[in-house]
């Protein structure tokens, strides 16, 4: 029995100390990523290029641009141009015309942390260690999806956003506060509330909002690459 | 397929994935090397016992804002533990009835302090959390992941050296203390082995589903297998296959893990059975 026994348990031992030894940030950059040519400091291990034809970026170009003028159709704003990502560059060669204000700023150069090629399940456990080590993220471009959800201070006007990442489980959301560029008009320019979005935008943090050692994170920059309507 | 083993290897440049595979292999190689056992003395649902207990620790570690509620948890699961399974059939209160009323117990004063006390923005994610695993095999650390790696070793090696104890235990209690095994001591060693496997599959598969991971490999090895040893090696490899592929499911298919881990045990052990059929027809 123990002979049997001993085997399995060092052969066990052997993956776990293979699976959890080394720098996992060095393994990181040791990752082809074609897609990525980020000038950051550390590469983010979701470099790599789509596998998945992205839907949301498409050539057609909706006539209704006012988010609160939304058909039943998905709206497609082509915001994002040219060098989002090697992936999908030569999708965005037909995407040349704007058909909505975008943050007025230099489209991202490539994305670092693409989270709409990921499993949920995934995201959560990526969006969890966001929260959990935010300085290994501040800077970088992030892609995601999630539910754009406004809400305005009924005594200020304050209009504030966010985006709000499901899990698989559906019960361990995690939202990122958003800052919409200057020139969007409330509501005029906004997305719907509870729309599916899916955000171009960089990752900040508010130091002044640090709280018991939590750092809150924020998407700046932000392009969107699609907007859907409204449940 | 191409494009599965593609993401597959893009996912394990992660290191949360590399962890959860890790921890969910080890924990699954412990629970289900107890479990034999568990099951032959029917004592099947301590696992469920123990885990409601666990989460009643975890919520007082939570309300008491402890970074590591490792120790808190553990240290009660452990002397719950030996409250139940230590005491042997001697005590007032016999094993079954005391195992209700701790499990029930636990769960319902756990939920009241974190109702009452939790200062947590999203209490329902916490419990759905703590109560499935959910996800939460995803969030793990590398000091906890040590910290499982170094507890699986003690439990495996402890496994190994008292073996023959634990099979003569097993099977005959009285008749292990006739011959001079101190039945009481390998008891108490059991039912502590037990409640440091239930705290370290609380991550896994959360604490309504640990049952799941002590029962099924062991009876899936039961259904092919009539020795001890067999039916040990061989829940262990079945536990660590179904921990395995359910983990990559999961992560594939964006399902939650605990539940995809329990619903391969499940697959496995209707394979088993229906094998054993076969071979006894």
């Amino acid at each position: 029995m123990k002979r049997p026994m001993i085997l399995l348990l060092v052969g066990i031992l052997f993956l776990t100390c293979s699976a959890c030894g080394g720098n996992e940030k060095n393994a990181q950059s040791k990752e082809p990523s074609p897609s990525s040519i980020s000038q950051q400091s550390e590469p983010l291990p979701m470099d790599q290029p789509s596998s998945e034809p992205e839907a949301t970026i498409s050539p057609r170009v909706s006539s209704s641009l006012s988010p609160s003028q939304g058909d039943n159709s998905t709206r497609d704003i082509q915001a994002l141009q040219g060098t989002a990502s090697a992936s999908n560059g030569d999708k965005k060669k037909h995407s040349v015309e704007k058909t909505k204000p975008d943050s007025g700023k230099e489209a991202p150069a490539a994305v670092d942390l693409d989270l709409t090629t990921l499993s949920s399940t995934m995201v959560y456990g990526e969006v969890f260690n966001m929260m959990s080590t935010p300085d290994d993220y501040i800077g970088k471009i992030i892609r995601l999806n999630g539910l754009f959800t406004v809400y305005q201070e009924p005594e200020t006007g304050q209009v504030y956003c966010g985006v709000i990442v499901q899990d698989a489980a559906a019960c361990c959301a995690q939202g990122f506060d958003v800052v919409m560029p200057d020139h969007f008009r409330y509501p005029d320019d906004y997305p719907p509330t509870q729309s599916e979005v899916t955000i171009v935008a960089t990752i900040q943090a508010d130091r002044t909002l640090e709280y018991l050692g939590i750092l809150t994170l924020r998407l700046e920059d932000i392009t969107f690459e699609h907007i859907g309507t409204a449940p | 397929m191409a494009l599965l083993i593609e993401k597959l290897a893009q996912y394990w440049s992660y290191p949360f994935v590399r962890y959860a595979l890790v921890v969910g292999v080890l924990v699954a190689l412990c629970s289900s090397l107890l479990g034999v056992t568990l099951v032959l003395k029917r004592f099947s649902f301590i696992g469920d016992g123990l885990s409601h207990v666990a989460f009643g620790a975890m919520s007082v570690a939570s309300v008491l804002n402890l970074t590591n509620d490792m120790p808190l948890v553990m240290g009660i699961t452990v002397l719950c533990a030996i409250l139940l399974l230590g005491t042997g059939r001697n005590a007032r209160i016999n094993g079954d009835a005391a195992m209700a009323m701790f499990s029930v117990g636990a769960l319902a004063v756990g939920y009241l302090i974190m109702n009452v006390f939790s200062t947590s923005a999203n209490l329902t994610g916490d419990v759905c959390t703590t109560l499935f695993g959910s996800t939460s095999i995803l969030t793990l650390t590398k000091t906890k992941v040590w910290m499982c790696v170094a507890l699986s070793v003690v439990v495996v090696l402890l496994y190994i050296f008292f073996y023959h104890k634990i099979f003569a235990v097993t099977f005959d209690e009285s008749f292990a203390s006739a011959t001079g095994i101190r039945a009481k001591e390998y008891n108490l060693i059991l039912a502590v082995v037990t409640a440091v496997v239930i705290v370290m599959a609380m991550n896994l598969v959360g604490s309504l589903l640990i049952s799941a991971l002590v029962i099924f490999p062991a009876m899936a090895a039961m259904r092919l297998f009539k020795s001890f040893r067999t039916v040990t090696i061989f829940a262990a490899v079945f536990s660590v296959f179904c921990a395995t592929a359910g983990i990559l499911t999961s992560i594939l298919a964006g399902t939650p893990v605990g539940a995809t881990i329990v619903t391969a045990d499940i697959l496995l052990f209707a394979l088993c059975t229906l094998v054993g059929w076969l071979r006894r027809r």
